[in-house]
């Protein structure tokens, strides 16, 4: 059985940060999760993760950070990610 | 793209009790992280002054110390070498400050809690260079130039630019009702901060306006404020949900457009109204503030952000609230001009 070869997309809201990562070739397999797969985008772009809560979000709508990525739907290869933050006055 | 760093150092972040390197430092840390950050911000700068290439074949990045006195840097020069298409394209920035500065800030304020420093006490934070014959290598993020798509103003819906004075290497131009929008919202939120998304893109005119020298121009066009940000006094939690339902907002208007920053504000007290005029006032100014720049590094960590604050600006005239736009220059954060337009 020949598998879809896949890639997942990841970028920051502005869209500037973006990085591409074809399953089984970059690091990322079917068989890594959401959650593994931001944390590797944090890494490769050396963005600070400041212990916040991170999500990924496709087409609007967030993704389960367990979910593995090989049950993902087709069209959810292209990822906004972000985290809970605050701006503040002091 | 090829990349190659030149350095003969070791960089070194410290907070000292004594500005020269006698007793022992409170911390003593690796800047090289910091350092790759002030390259990733000289990069950018170079492709939005079109000084340098958005897609160079190689990269040659030489860091140059200048002392205070060596191994304590006064400032760091970054230079960029980029190759393309046989051409050679050279961009050089000098750095006085960077993360380690902010670093040392949260730090201090850890150790005046923790009775570490008491309140009198200042400490001295550095930047270190250290000679070295093997230095460890510095990790650089991809460079990427941020998406530039070439278009004109009135394609963009700009009718009409208020005068204003624009940075030569960085044209900034914001839509005057999301201005409006950002003061009133600012007054009504009252002492509480408010705020929201930011539309906008980054375009390449055929030729630069009037009084600059690059022809890329960075347009904010529209705000998408939604209930979900949660702003109290001090402190505005952005919702993730809502910035999402902003970016499908931005695909749907179709005109090219990312959330390319978000706006909050600072808090105005129209009890009082002489926000602008007393340096008493205990409401923030409307600069970058610690929580600020960790939102900056997490959610818009492209050192082509923007970020837009409204509030009181001490010595400003009048009785109403300004809106201040930041953009990485030389390591931080600092106060651009830009011009409004009509749309
Ligand atoms: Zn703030």
């Amino acid at each position: 059985m020949v598998a879809a070869t896949r890639s997942i997309t990841m970028s920051d809201l502005s869209r500037q940060k973006r990085l591409r990562a074809d399953l089984g070739v970059d690091g990322l397999t079917r068989r890594h999760t959401v959650g593994q797969a931001v944390e590797h985008y944090l890494d490769r772009m050396s963005i600070r993760n400041h212990g916040l809560r991170w999500t990924a979000f496709s087409r609007g709508v967030k993704l389960d950070n367990k979910a593995e990525l090989g049950d993902l739907a087709d069209t959810d290869s292209e990822w906004t990610v972000m985290p809970e933050v605050s701006a503040g006055g002091i | 793209m090829n990349v190659e760093i030149n350095t003969e150092f070791d960089f070194l972040q410290e907070l000292r009790r004594e500005s020269d390197l006698s007793g022992l430092p409170l911390y003593s840390e690796s800047a090289h992280a910091e350092v790759a950050e002030l390259i990733d911000e000289a990069f950018v700068s170079g492709v939005l002054s079109e000084r340098l290439p958005t897609e160079p074949e190689s990269l040659k990045i030489t860091l140059a110390p200048q002392w205070l006195n060596e191994p304590i840097v006064a400032g760091l020069d970054v230079t960029l070498r980029a190759g393309v298409n046989g051409h050679s394209h050279e961009y050089r920035q000098r750095f006085i400050t960077g993360r380690w500065y902010r670093e040392a800030q949260i730090r201090m304020l850890t150790y005046r809690d923790d009775g570490v420093l008491d309140d009198q006490q200042t400490a001295y934070c550095m930047l270190l260079a250290l000679r070295t014959e093997r230095p460890a290598p510095v990790r650089l993020p991809p460079l990427n130039a941020p998406p530039i798509v070439d278009q004109e103003l009135e394609a963009c819906g700009v009718r009409q630019l208020v005068a204003g004075p624009l940075l030569p290497d960085r044209p900034v131009l914001i839509n005057r009702q999301l201005v409006d929008d950002a003061i009133r919202r600012c007054m009504e939120a009252d002492t509480n901060e408010t705020g929201g998304a930011l539309l906008g893109k980054l375009i390449r005119l055929q030729a630069p306006l009037p009084g600059t020298r690059t022809r890329v121009v960075n347009l904010l066009s529209a705000s998408v404020d939604d209930s979900r940000h949660v702003g109290q006094a001090l402190s505005l939690a952005f919702s993730p949900e809502a910035l999402a339902e902003a970016a499908q907002i931005a695909d749907l208007r179709g005109l090219g457009e990312t959330v390319q920053t978000v706006y909050h504000t600072h808090g105005w007290k129209n009890a009082c109204g002489n926000c602008n005029q007393s340096p008493d006032c205990p409401l923030a100014e409307a600069v970058p503030s610690l929580q600020d720049y960790q939102l900056l590094e997490t959610l818009f960590p492209s050192k082509s952000t923007l970020m837009p604050i409204a509030g009181r600006k001490l010595g400003e005239p009048g009785r109403r609230p300004v809106l201040q736009v930041h953009a990485w220059r030389g390591g931080q954060m600092t106060p651009i001009p830009w011009a409004a337009y009509l749309d």
